[in-house]
């Protein structure tokens, strides 16, 4: 580091002298020739303001993530962002029919009649976020049916994980560990997930490859799990063009019974 | 200890200068009386950290330029333009020893360095006048300016408090405790 000097008695300076030295014009002719930040110069809202808001309105119009959601598109992240922000208006095993919006049906479309509607108990509706319903075509929809809870309907190009048609509450032990598994849509494969359960001592988490409960964790959970919350978390998934993604996690109250 | 008078000012005199202010904020052509009134004091402030005298001219007029263009930033909160002013003096007296390689000084004069001995309670000689120069050059930057400014250049603890950004106490306290490093590494 460099050293202070000290100087003992130096020459006094008289106000005069400093006085003198004074050049106010000076120092206001430099501050004048400061330069002005761009943005601050009025020139800037000339051209180059106008092609900037041209660049932003072309970048902005030219966006993927403005186009229409297509129901048969691939699923994507963002899609899930959008549907993980999505408003559950029932709950499960509540009896409703399936909503369907058909605001632009045409005779060439296959339209949910409403002698097809289901009036079946423990149907489990999901309506996705309002703007994403506008824009979602009718649905092709597959129905699962199981001997004590009748028949429950899930769209082919569903977007929620679900075993056999429960997507959450109560599932019945023999669904939980069906051998059908973790299932969204045809085109979509589910990797592996993590299943978070009591073990009697603490809660633990088992990674699983593939979509199917292993009948290993068939004595936990009827010996201690019965009534109490199953999380299946991490969900990995690939889609028809490789494409690994993690899908919203989901939870059920395992009970006794098929 | 003598008073600034240009520091210690009247409410009516810092009012006088608010309205100076709030003109220069509209005009730059109306700064011209706060640089008169400012600018020797500006001026001795930097020529007493540098030895080069022009430059200490140059940097005082860099002070003004700065404190012109950044006028509009300017808040009075109870305290005098100038402590805004040495703020700025003191950032471009640092920026002057990096780029324009000034060589940082501390200017005494033999009064000071006597007065300073007889508080120690030892003989006025050249020797100890020596030795005292010697120590102070040994003495922490920070340690060395609450001296400068309360000794060599006779400020207040309040404008000190107001040109170092402390309260007068702490600014006291301060320089209390740099005298006493001061004077341990004097009785060495």
């Amino acid at each position: 580091m460099k050293k202070t000097q000290t100087i003992v008695d130096r020459e006094h300076l008289s106000s005069g002298y400093i006085e003198s030295k004074q050049n106010f014009s000076t120092v206001l002719s430099r501050v004048k020739q400061l330069p002005t930040a761009t943005w601050k110069n009025p020139w800037f809202y000339g051209p180059i303001g106008i092609a900037v808001f041209t660049v932003t309105i072309s970048i902005v119009s030219l966006n993927p993530s403005n186009a229409s959601v297509s129901a048969s598109d691939p699923i994507n992240q963002k899609e899930f962002l959008q549907l993980l922000s999505a408003k559950v208006v029932a709950p499960a095993n509540v009896v409703q029919p399936v909503e369907v919006k058909n605001e632009n049906s045409s005779a060439s479309e296959k339209p949910v009649s409403a002698e097809k509607k289901p009036t079946i108990q423990h149907n489990l509706v999901v309506s996705i976020q309002e703007d994403l319903q506008e824009k979602q075509e009718v649905e092709e929809v597959i129905e699962i049916e199981s001997q004590d809870f009748g028949i429950r309907k899930v769209a082919v190009n569903n977007r929620y994980p679900h075993i056999n048609g429960f997507f959450t509450g109560e599932i019945p032990l023999d669904q939980l560990f069906s051998e059908k598994g973790i299932q969204l849509n045809p085109k979509i494969r589910i990797a592996s997930f993590d299943f978070n359960f009591f073990n009697g001592k603490s809660n633990a988490v088992k990674a699983i490859n593939g979509n199917v409960i292993p009948e290993e964790l068939h004595f936990f959970i009827e010996s201690h799990n019965l009534g109490k919350m199953i999380f299946i978390t991490n969900i990995k998934a690939i889609n028809e063009y490789n494409k690994e993604f993690t899908l919203p996690s989901i939870n059920y109250k395992p009970i006794k019974g098929n | 200890m003598a008073v600034n008078p240009v520091y210690h000012q009247t409410s009516d005199i810092l009012q006088e200068e608010l309205s100076w202010i709030s003109s220069a904020k509209k005009d730059p052509e109306r700064f011209g009386p706060l640089y008169k009134k400012y600018h020797e004091q500006i001026f001795r402030y930097v020529y007493q950290r540098m030895d080069d005298q022009d430059l200490a001219f140059d940097v005082t007029s860099q002070v003004f330029i700065k404190a012109m263009s950044n006028l509009h930033k300017f808040e009075y909160r109870g305290v005098p333009f100038s402590s805004w002013l040495y703020r700025i003096a003191k950032s471009e007296l640092y920026q002057a020893y990096r780029d324009r390689k000034a060589r940082k000084t501390t200017n005494v004069e033999s009064m000071h360095l006597f007065e300073m001995i007889e508080e120690f309670e030892e003989d006025d000689s050249s020797e100890n006048k020596a030795r005292l120069v010697k120590c102070l050059k040994e003495l922490k930057d920070g340690d060395l300016e609450i001296i400068e400014m309360r000794y060599f250049e006779r400020r207040s603890y309040r404008e000190i408090g107001m040109i170092l950004e402390l309260t007068e106490n702490n600014a006291k306290v301060k320089a209390f405790r740099a005298l006493e490093r001061l004077k341990i590494l004097f009785m060495k």
